[in-house]
């Protein structure tokens, strides 16, 4: 897998430190499955958390939290029983992670894609995260999906097939982090359904009015 | 006693069959293996007492290191919390879980990715995340068919990853004063650049281009300018 497009260092620099949200950050650790490269750069960011927190002046302690801890360890089952992952068939069509897969339902074979018209279906993760949104897009390949811009910011990264807009070219494990009042309209590869993860902070706006009108019915 | 281990090749022997051992019990099956000049080089290796400590929470269950190991970071990682404008019960909670966690997840910590520091770091960055933010903390987990495994395993790499969270130690402390101040807030604080950016009063292109010159100099410890 050859991936061109990678983190920004803001980003990487707030997942580390744990200031980015839950949505953006499954965008993120999605990225950082399938990127050895960035993963590098953050684990070296968690060495600076370490060196920082190991320089951190102490606080003082309020008495038996040792104690507490302790009771709470008999309760806990052996470590050492490893969880055994099962993936679901269509974990290995798509390429999806599992940091994302384990936001779709489990013990299913199919995913419960919505329509969202014009032939794009996406499923959106369930997270505890209010201020952005996570979710997983199918685009049928050589597809276009509507003009539209963004308010805020909006991560994208790609597990199988790809797409081209004004900005480059991306395919499987590739980040792309749009942000400001910018005009794309992805177009997804030919030969392969387009199939990625996009978050969202604030809802697209599309430049087609009959796209405009429907989002509320469509939920994007 | 410690040798440097770039110009010991017989370490590189030994260290590639233990590549997948870690702690305490190696010590000994490694002195068994080739003599006590081994045991002296391991020992070596293995100078980093709060890595002991997890792997012998780890692999013998160990309350002596756990208590050992909580000693040492608890304090730190409450004054780090109340940093971050927890009242002194949140971090206290937030030190419970932490700990929770270390038990429970001891088994995973592997010296060769993370230092020790490093790696309570990321335990108590996802605890404060769960109990104070109540969200959950996505990560990449390597146990995926989709991990990307492509970065080169090192034989050493428990002596690199040593190596590597002593240069971040020096690393920071050397930082220019402004580019400290950033970082620290960012971590501290779990602060956003926006508000890094307010709460020292200079625009927000500042505290980027303060970012931007850290993590030039991270990269740079990579080797990949």
């Amino acid at each position: 897998m050859k991936i061109t497009h990678h983190l920004s260092d803001e980003l990487l620099l707030d997942y580390s430190t744990g200031a980015l949200s839950e949505a953006w950050s499954i965008a993120v650790a999605a990225h950082l499955s399938l990127c050895s490269h960035s993963r590098a750069v953050y684990s070296k960011l968690e060495e600076v958390g370490g060196a920082l927190l190991t320089s951190a002046k102490p606080g003082v302690l309020s008495q038996s939290i040792f104690e507490n801890v302790l009771d709470r360890l008999d309760d806990d089952t052996d470590p050492s029983n490893v969880e055994v992952r099962e993936d679901p068939e269509w974990t290995s069509r798509f390429g999806i992670p599992a940091v994302v897969s384990d936001y779709l339902p489990s013990g299913t074979n199919k995913l419960p894609w919505k329509n969202l018209g014009l032939g794009v279906n996406q499923i959106v993760l369930e997270t505890k995260d209010k201020s952005a949104t996570a979710r997983l897009l199918k685009i049928p390949a050589g597809k276009k999906v509507p003009h539209h811009s963004h308010h805020g910011r909006e991560l994208t990264v790609v597990f199988a097939g790809g797409f081209t807009d004004a900005t480059g070219s991306y395919g499987p494990g590739d980040i792309q982090e749009v942000s400001g009042n910018v005009e794309h309209q992805p177009w997804a590869r030919k030969g392969e359904d387009c199939i990625c993860l996009a978050v969202t902070d604030a809802p697209l706006k599309f430049s087609n009015i009959a796209v405009r009108l429907a989002q509320p019915l469509i939920g994007i | 006693m410690s040798i440097d281990v770039d110009i010991v090749p017989a370490r590189t022997k030994y260290a590639v069959e233990n590549s997948d051992r870690v702690g305490s019990s190696l010590l000994k099956r490694e002195a068994n293996y080739e003599g006590k000049k081994v045991e002296l080089k391991v020992e070596s290796v293995y100078r980093d007492e709060q890595s002991r400590w997890i792997v012998s929470v780890a692999e013998s269950r160990d309350k002596k290191a756990f208590k050992q190991l909580f000693d040492y970071f608890a304090p730190r990682i409450k004054g780090f919390c109340q940093n971050n404008g927890s009242t002194s019960d949140r971090a206290d909670e937030v030190v419970q879980e932490a700990f929770v966690n270390v038990w429970r997840k001891a088994k995973l910590f592997d010296p060769g990715k993370a230092s020790a520091g490093a790696w309570i770091f990321a335990i108590a960055r996802n605890s404060r995340i769960d109990l104070i933010r109540k969200e959950n903390r996505p990560e990449a987990d390597t146990t995926d068919p989709f991990f990307d495994q492509s970065e080169p395993e090192s034989p050493l790499a428990v002596l690199e990853t040593e190596r590597k969270s002593k240069s971040v130690r020096s690393f920071v402390k050397d930082l220019p004063a402004e580019q400290q101040q950033v970082l620290r807030l960012a971590f501290f604080e779990e602060k956003a650049h926006s508000e890094i950016a307010k709460e020292l009063g200079i625009p927000l292109g500042t505290v980027k281009s303060r970012i931007r010159l850290a993590f030039k100099r991270i990269r740079s410890e990579l080797g990949e300018i």
